[in-house]
């Protein structure tokens, strides 16, 4: 404690708390209604469930299908579907919308804790309860059901837990850039249907990017998307003595630099917007 | 500061003696004379319908609401209490076709509790309750048609579509016949000024503007009764005046029975005869305003002109005493529960009396002191709650 | 009892109030209502003005509105394209042709899109039971059924039934089947008691959110899960599952057991014969279950107005 506060200037301490105090503040808001948390618990295991028997059956169709193993496929579907959920790789949940139209903007942009911020630390306190609320339950069931394939590797291990750190920036970042198209459309249902249907189906939680034919598949992979299921999964199957684990984390890490930034410009064009036209 | 000979209001004609009873909880007498604020008469009074001979419209018996809340206990992790919250608890009264009637209470009182259980959105836990002969909480949709209803903070219009196709759809929600449709939002229009806005998105309208368009959606079915929730919180003096004129017309034309609650107390002293006020979910008043100024004591004012200006009178009436003095015209206050009559007669007797005025307490006063006090408490009518 | 006039097990309370109001209001009041078919007629009325008002409200925001409308395209598309790579490198499924996978398949998506269509935006009670907007449908005279489900309600979705309706009539074409009267007549029958079915489950789950209302987006996972379910042969489930998706949960009797006559297959989880023909019964049953639980939610919800 000490050391951390000579280390640091007071000021980093103080950021610092206000970060965990935001995020712990939205933590407690996602397990409040109990009757919430359990159906979603329920439907998202019974969600897995479905997707593992599915992919099953059709690995063991046409094993080897996209590269993986019909144990590995399994892993894949049933660990993506944890995945999808904790990073809201279908879009949403990032409320600016609701905020500008009910006038509820104006109290964050007032607030002496920046506006990105803001919500980077609210989704990191509801990221936090899903993993654990949702994407673990989830998992369990994958491995008692499934038999779920485990790393290869500490380094695979270890490679995994850093990829969901980044697989949350660039999810964030995405969602965040169209939730504050709000500021300038009046009607945010648009961009929010088409960024949920591409985030959805480029993440590689519908299908693993890997089975997408030709160049489409080539593009597929470029994109950011990838970083929030694909990647994560990517590193976590890769076998044993496998390369490429810092080119991944890399690829994400890029990502989640260009979505940040992209995010603090749009952030201050939105304010000066506020500013100017009081919302 | 006007004259006295301004003022017209005068002496109070009748005032029961101060250890009379005061209206009691079922009184539905009205003494509204005295009560009018200059150039303002209450709107009901016109409405002639009022008296007491006319047909019951709501019936509330021992209404009781409690909800039921759950709370961690305090160190414990898992373990939860059940706490009843005892919103309404045995509620009763009355309302006469064509009253308007001011529903008073601080936040939390219980007041929006009532009031969704008159429209049948909440089923009370206890009691029984009637509305234009309907049991709201099973006859909604049938009760629905026969009421109207504004939520100040909430609209019920549709927010993307133009004012003019909210009312169309209303028309037909509420099966409206055409000819009545088309004269009632000709009249309401021109009443309400709406004409400027009528084609405009409701979502681009200004707060007094909505206000009128949710007043017109409330009344272009023709209700009967009329339940308003703080209608005129947050509107300008304008805005304001209108609604209230309003509501004091469809009083007037149609003996519409009106319920709103309020904080404003120019809504209060405008438009209602009857106040009902509930605290902590327990009705603690039911009578007119001065009824309700009596209770609650306070002062009144005595202003009297004088020949001359002249030092600060010295009156041997009780209670009574010099507040301020302004050349020949003085202000002296007394008790509000004390009749005048002793204090003009004794001032009439020894000083040069010009003219006098009295004024009553702000209405304010009397609901802060109501907020902060309590009314009397009532003679125990309370059952065990179970 | 409550005011959740739904389905006809409200109806003739309802008819008993509605007479009541004649009684001393006039015929203005309630011209029209008339017996059990008299008040679907009226609240079928109800519904139709409401959703034209949708449709209205969404055509004020043209930009929104063709960019959603876009989406819908090109999530079809895109749907199509993942079945496609999938089905592209399989011939069969759980000993299911392709012709018959794409069956299932196209059968009970157009089910559930239909029922998307009618009821879709029920899912959305609980914003407005959160933002204070359900009072205001409880003071207006129609259902509480038909103003949810045309609260919100997107224009859009309604093109959803495009695409699993060309998956049916393709896959038909190329199913080597032989054509019988009651296999012909079947194929629209299962749709609709699918439709009914799926109707019945998403009211249903919807009335969760009288008690959990910031439970959506469990109410539409579990509506996706059911929707999956029921897309593919059961067997691929394995059999206690498949079971319980079945007879316990009526997924099966959306496409799979009716589809089960169509392709004339023996039962791979041997159940009776009688099943395939009982999706009307079943979806009567569920449209009964449905209309409970959502009288039983509205009663809750003005009992706790929570």
């Amino acid at each position: 404690m000490t050391v951390a506060a000579a280390a640091h200037p007071p000021g980093a301490l103080a950021e610092l708390r206000g970060w965990v105090a935001v995020a712990a503040a939205s933590a407690r808001a996602n397990v409040a209604y109990r009757a919430t948390v359990a159906a979603s618990v329920l439907s998202n295991v019974t969600l897995t469930v479905l997707r593992g028997y599915l992919a099953l059956a059709v690995w063991e169709a046409q094993p080897g299908l996209a590269g993986y193993d019909t144990r590995r496929a399994v892993t894949f579907v049933v660990l993506g579907q944890a995945l999808m959920t904790t990073f809201a790789a279908f879009g949403g949940m990032i409320d600016v919308p609701g905020r500008v139209e009910n006038g509820g903007i104006v109290i964050d942009v007032a607030r002496p804790f920046g506006f990105l911020r803001w919500w980077l630390a609210r989704e990191i306190g509801r990221a936090a309860v899903f993993l654990v609320s949702r994407a673990v339950p989830a998992g369990a069931v994958g491995v008692a059901l499934f038999g779920v394939v485990l790393p290869a590797s500490g380094a695979a291990a270890a490679g995994f837990a850093v990829s969901l750190v980044f697989a949350l920036l660039v999810s964030f970042g995405i969602r965040y850039l169209v939730a504050l198209t709000a500021f300038w459309v009046t009607d945010a249902r648009g961009t929010l249907a088409v960024s949920s249907l591409t985030m959805t189906f480029f993440s590689g939680a519908v299908l693993p990017l890997t089975i997408f034919p030709g160049a489409f598949g080539e593009v597929a992979r470029v994109l950011p998307f990838g970083a929030i299921v694909q990647v994560p999964m990517d590193i976590y199957l890769r076998p044993a003595g496998g390369t490429g684990i810092g080119q991944a984390l890399a690829f994400q890490a890029a990502w989640a630099l260009v979505l940040l930034g992209a995010s603090g410009l749009l952030t201050r064009l939105a304010l000066r917007r506020v500013v100017t036209q009081g919302g | 500061m006007t004259a006295p000979g301004q003022e017209p209001t005068p002496p109070r004609q009748r005032r029961p003696p101060p250890d009379a009873p005061t209206g009691g909880l079922t009184s539905g007498d009205l003494t509204p004379a005295g009560l009018a604020p200059a150039g303002l008469a209450p709107a009901g009074l016109a409405g002639a319908s009022a008296g007491p001979g006319s047909e019951i419209v709501i019936e509330a018996e021992r209404v009781r609401k409690t909800f039921v809340q759950r709370r961690r206990i305090a160190g414990q992790r898992l373990r939860r209490e059940r706490i009843d919250v005892h919103a309404v608890r045995d509620v009763s009264f009355t309302v006469r076709a064509g009253e308007i009637i001011g529903y008073l209470g601080p936040n939390g009182a219980g007041k929006s509790t009532t009031i969704k259980m008159l429209i049948g959105v909440l089923t009370p836990s206890a009691g029984r309750l009637r509305v234009a002969g309907l049991d709201p909480a099973h006859q909604r949709i049938a009760l629905a048609r026969r009421i109207g209803v504004v939520f100040g903070q909430r609209s019920t219009l549709w927010w993307d579509l133009p004012l003019r196709d909210s009312f169309e759809l209303v028309r037909h929600l509420y099966r409206v016949p055409p000819g009545q449709f088309r004269a009632n939002l000709a009249r309401f229009v021109e009443m309400l000024d709406l004409g400027p806005f009528l084609d405009t998105p409701v979502r681009q309208l200004s707060l007094g503007q909505r206000m009128r368009g949710d007043l017109t959606a409330a009344f272009l079915h023709d209700p009967s009764i009329v339940y308003l929730d703080e209608p005129t919180i947050g509107l300008d003096v304008v805005s304001k005046a209108a609604v209230r004129a309003f509501l004091a017309e469809k009083n007037r034309e149609q003996a519409t029975t009106i319920m709103l609650t309020t904080h404003d107390t120019a809504d209060i002293e405008q438009l209602c005869q009857r106040v009902l006020v509930i605290d902590h979910g327990r009705l603690g008043f039911d009578g007119d305003l001065a009824t309700l100024r009596e209770r609650l004591g306070g002062e009144r004012t005595l202003v009297v002109d004088l020949a001359a200006p002249m030092p600060p009178l010295t009156v041997a009436t009780p209670g009574a005493h010099v507040i301020r003095v302004d050349g020949p015209r003085q202000w002296l206050a007394f008790p509000a529960r004390a009749s005048a009559a002793p204090l003009v007669a004794e001032i009439a007797a020894r000083y040069p009396l010009v003219d006098l005025a009295i004024r009553e307490p702000p209405i304010e006063d009397v609901i802060t002191r109501l907020y902060t006090t309590g009314p009397e408490p009532r003679p125990a009518a309370e059952p065990a709650a179970n | 009892m409550a005011s959740g006039k739904t389905g006809p097990v409200a109806g003739v309370r309802r008819v008993r109030e509605a007479r009541g109001v004649r009684g001393d209001r006039g015929a203005g009041a309630v011209r029209g209502v008339r017996g059990i078919g008299g008040l679907l007629r009226a609240e079928a009325r109800a519904y139709m003005l409401l959703v034209r008002v949708a449709f209205r409200e969404a055509a004020q925001y043209r930009t929104s509105l063709a960019l959603r409308s876009l989406t819908e395209a090109a999530a079809t598309v895109l749907d199509l394209a993942a079945i496609g790579i999938v089905f592209a490198h399989l011939s069969a499924l759980e000993g299911f042709s392709l012709a018959e996978v794409a069956f299932l398949y196209g059968t009970s998506a157009l089910a559930f899109a239909l029922a998307e269509a009618f009821v879709g935006p029920v899912d959305r009670l609980g914003w407005h039971i959160r933002d204070g907007r359900f009072d205001v449908v409880l003071i207006r005279p129609v259902s509480v059924l038909v103003q949810t489900a045309t609260m919100a309600f997107s224009p859009q979705r309604v093109a959803r039934v495009a695409q699993p309706a060309v998956i049916v009539v393709v896959s038909c074409l190329a199913l080597h089947v032989h054509w019988t009267p009651d296999r012909v007549l079947l194929v629209p029958a299962m749709v609709l008691c699918g439709a009914v079915l799926a109707a019945s489950a998403f009211v249903a789950t919807a009335a969760v959110l009288f008690v959990a209302p910031d439970a959506t987006v469990a109410v539409a996972a579990s509506t996706q899960g059911s929707a999956l379910a029921a897309r593919y042969p059961m067997t691929v489930y394995g059999h206690h599952l498949a079971l319980l998706l079945t007879v316990v949960l009526p997924i099966g009797f959306v496409s799979w057991l009716p589809a089960l006559h169509v392709l004339s297959r023996p039962d791979p989880l041997g159940l009776p014969t009688a099943l395939r023909f009982a999706s009307p019964l079943v979806a009567a049953v569920a449209v009964g279950l449905a209309a409970l639980a959502w009288r039983a939610g509205v009663r809750r919800y003005r009992s706790t107005g929570s």
